[in-house]
């Protein structure tokens, strides 16, 4: 007996494994998401240990060799600061001052899931040193731990985004494609009002609608809440032509005849055909969401120092000197467009393999 | 009486121009097997669907009544008509490669319409499911019941139709050419389905066909339309051993 069913989804996931950049990009968001899980663990620093001695200090140096050429396990030294005729900081290592990298260390105390407590961390140094692997920002935090902490934020809020705006864009538009007429026209007027004003422009409207004493929970709901309320009418207006041809379909009027109630066919006889659609859909979408999170946060108006999203450690990258003196600052950039990169190849490569009529055009 | 159809009148929406179905009227007892017979595009869906609100979208019910047990189906509200819609009547249709949806199983369709008309826990659900596939004739029941539409061949799905039809227990089926997307011998096999479940369940069964071999086995009465009206109707002995309108001469011509 033939199964086209698994075997068209087995086409498509093979064709979907032989491309290697698609397989790669998944590697690198599995690898990026799980840096942002497992945060606590793999990230030496919380987010907001601080050292001003170490104000941009450039990224630590680790040696396996001492002074006199011996091999030794992995140390760092302490760093010790002057400035220079122009008071700009530099940085030197003192070779008095030896700190062996040791793994499974004792670190600052974080709280998984705000049960239990734990102090352990993947790798430090002794609380005299410190060890910066992507260098330290204005107030001395280490852009590596903190990176991995915006990430919770940054990969987060286009998940969380695009889960909300996804359900709001497909209930809407399978009502408006399956009742048609004026349920439909209503709707999607509704729509085009969303869909004409420029993304930007709502995002920075409604952003000032949330009130300033908001904390950073509340701040990152809000913001998730806004990017779906622009985000859905896109999707509600694709996913409204879908249903109008497929209400046509000979399935949906017999489960109109054995009567089932119009919610549910829209929601098991409708939506569930757009599923090619709606995979592509989301993964080419998400970017967005993380682009507006980073936008947001770079003008000051996402989340808030001390927490960290990617969009806000950029947002110490906007002065030329920064940058000069301390180029670092730019890598919270760098794993957004990483990120993004990836969600756009895999959501590309979905695209040819599941939707074999975009191919053929 | 258990269906009557009393001068059913069906028109485009937004044009004055021929009604597709009118003033069409016949009736079915209980337990009787009617066939609605007439050349394609003569309105035999339309009629058949027109009371059960299930018209295409732009046609309209301009006048006439639609009797199921005394109620008019017409004027009841949208949301009480669906409890008529799969309880009271169903619909087997021509071609169920289409009408089953090709995402689920044909048990998840058939659980579905038990759900909505009875509730009732998953587990006694899938045993009244097989206990209907098995009443269909379908020896392998489990295999059928997990299996997708595509995966079945024609004649089982059919079959499968068909319990699902049943599912809600309805008096009466309205099968749409049933047994045209299936070959020769297997229309026998779903013709003698459907003498059974009369006789066992009193069944009244509306068989639209222009398959007039298929009328003269298995139905008691006839009513031929063409062009949205009705030529002639009566005993399916009568009409068909001698038919009074050309119309029905020329059908019986053309198909046997
Ligand atoms: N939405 C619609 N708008 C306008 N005309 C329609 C619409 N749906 C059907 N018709 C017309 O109504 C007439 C009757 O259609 P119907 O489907 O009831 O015929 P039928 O006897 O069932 O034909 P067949 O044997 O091909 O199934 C046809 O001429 C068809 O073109
Ligand atoms: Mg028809």
């Amino acid at each position: 007996m033939k199964d086209y069913h698994k075997s068209e989804f087995q086409i498509a996931l093979g064709s979907f494994l032989r491309n290697r950049a698609a397989v790669v990009c998944l590697w690198v968001l599995g690898l990026l998401y799980a840096g942002a899980i497992f945060a606590d663990f793999l990230a030496p620093y919380s987010y907001q240990n601080e050292d001003r001695d170490y104000s941009y200090c450039e990224p630590t140096r680790v040696h396996v060799r001492d002074e006199e050429g011996r091999w030794q396990r992995p140390f760092v030294y302490g760093m010790t600061v002057s400035f220079d005729q122009y008071h700009k900081r530099v940085y030197q290592e003192d070779r008095a001052r030896k700190y062996p990298v040791e793994f499974f260390v004792q670190g600052d105390e974080y709280r998984p899931l705000g049960l239990l407590s734990s102090k352990l961390r993947l790798f430090g140094v002794a609380p005299e040193g410190r060890i910066h692997v992507l260098g330290a920002d204005s107030r001395g935090r280490d852009l590596f731990s903190r990176i991995l902490y915006g990430g919770r934020i940054s990969l987060s809020i286009g998940l969380l985004g695009v889960a909300i705006s996804f359900s709001i864009g497909l209930l809407v538009g399978g009502i408006a494609g399956y009742y048609g007429g004026r349920v439909d026209n209503i709707l999607m007027r509704v729509c085009e009002m969303f869909m004409m004003v420029p993304g930007f422009y709502l995002l920075l409207a409604l952003r000032s609608v949330v009130p300033a004493n908001f904390n950073s929970m509340q701040v990152y709901i809000s913001i998730v809440v806004i990017l779906s309320f622009i985000g859905w009418a896109g999707l509600a207006r694709i996913i409204r032509g879908m249903c109008l041809s497929l209400r046509e379909r000979e399935f949906v009027l017999a489960a109109k005849s054995m009567g089932v109630s119009d919610l549910g066919i829209i929601v098991k006889h409708v939506l569930p055909h757009t599923i090619s659609y709606s995979i592509i859909a989301v993964m080419l979408s998400i970017p967005g969401y993380i682009l507006a999170e980073s936008a947001l946060s770079l003008i000051g108006l996402g989340i808030q120092d001390p927490y960290a999203s990617w969009g806000n450690l950029l947002s110490e990258a906007m002065g030329i000197l920064q940058i000069q003196f301390a180029p670092w600052i730019l890598i919270p950039g760098l794993f957004i467009l990483v990120t993004v990169m990836c969600f756009n190849v895999i959501g590309d490569c979905l695209r040819d393999v599941l939707d074999p009529k975009i191919k053929k055009l | 009486m258990i269906y009557q159809v009393e001068n059913l009148t069906v028109r485009v929406n937004d044009n004055g121009g021929k009604p597709l179905v009118n003033n069409v009227s016949f009736s079915i007892g209980s337990g009787e097997i009617v066939a609605l017979v007439g050349a394609s595009g003569s309105g035999k869906t339309t009629t058949a669907l027109a009371g059960l609100g299930l018209l295409a979208d732009g046609l309209i019910v301009a006048s006439g009544r639609v009797l199921f047990e005394g109620d008019d189906l017409l004027k009841i509200p949208p949301v009480q008509l669906r409890r008529f819609r799969g309880r009271r009547i169903a619909v087997v249709f021509q071609e169920p490669l289409y009408a089953f949806d090709p995402l689920f199983t044909i048990g998840a369709q058939i659980d579905e319409v038990l759900e909505v008309h009875f509730g009732a826990h998953a587990a006694e659900r899938k045993d009244k499911a097989l206990a209907l596939l098995k009443r269909c004739g379908i020896e392998e029941a489990e295999r059928v019941y997990r299996s997708y539409p595509h995966q079945l061949s024609g004649g089982l799905r059919q079959r499968a139709m068909i319990a699902q039809a049943l599912a809600g227990e309805p008096k009466l089926i309205i099968a749409d050419e049933p047994t045209s997307s299936i070959d020769v011998t297997l229309q026998a096999k779903v013709l003698e389905l459907f003498q059974q479940l009369r006789k066992e369940l009193n069944l009244s069964i509306l068989l639209i066909t222009h398959d007039l071999g298929l009328v003269r086995h298995l139905a008691d009465r006839v009513v031929v339309l063409r062009q949205g009206e009705i030529v002639e109707q009566g005993r399916v002995g009568h009409v068909l051993t001698a038919p009074r309108h050309v119309y029905t001469q020329q059908l019986m011509a053309a198909g046997g």
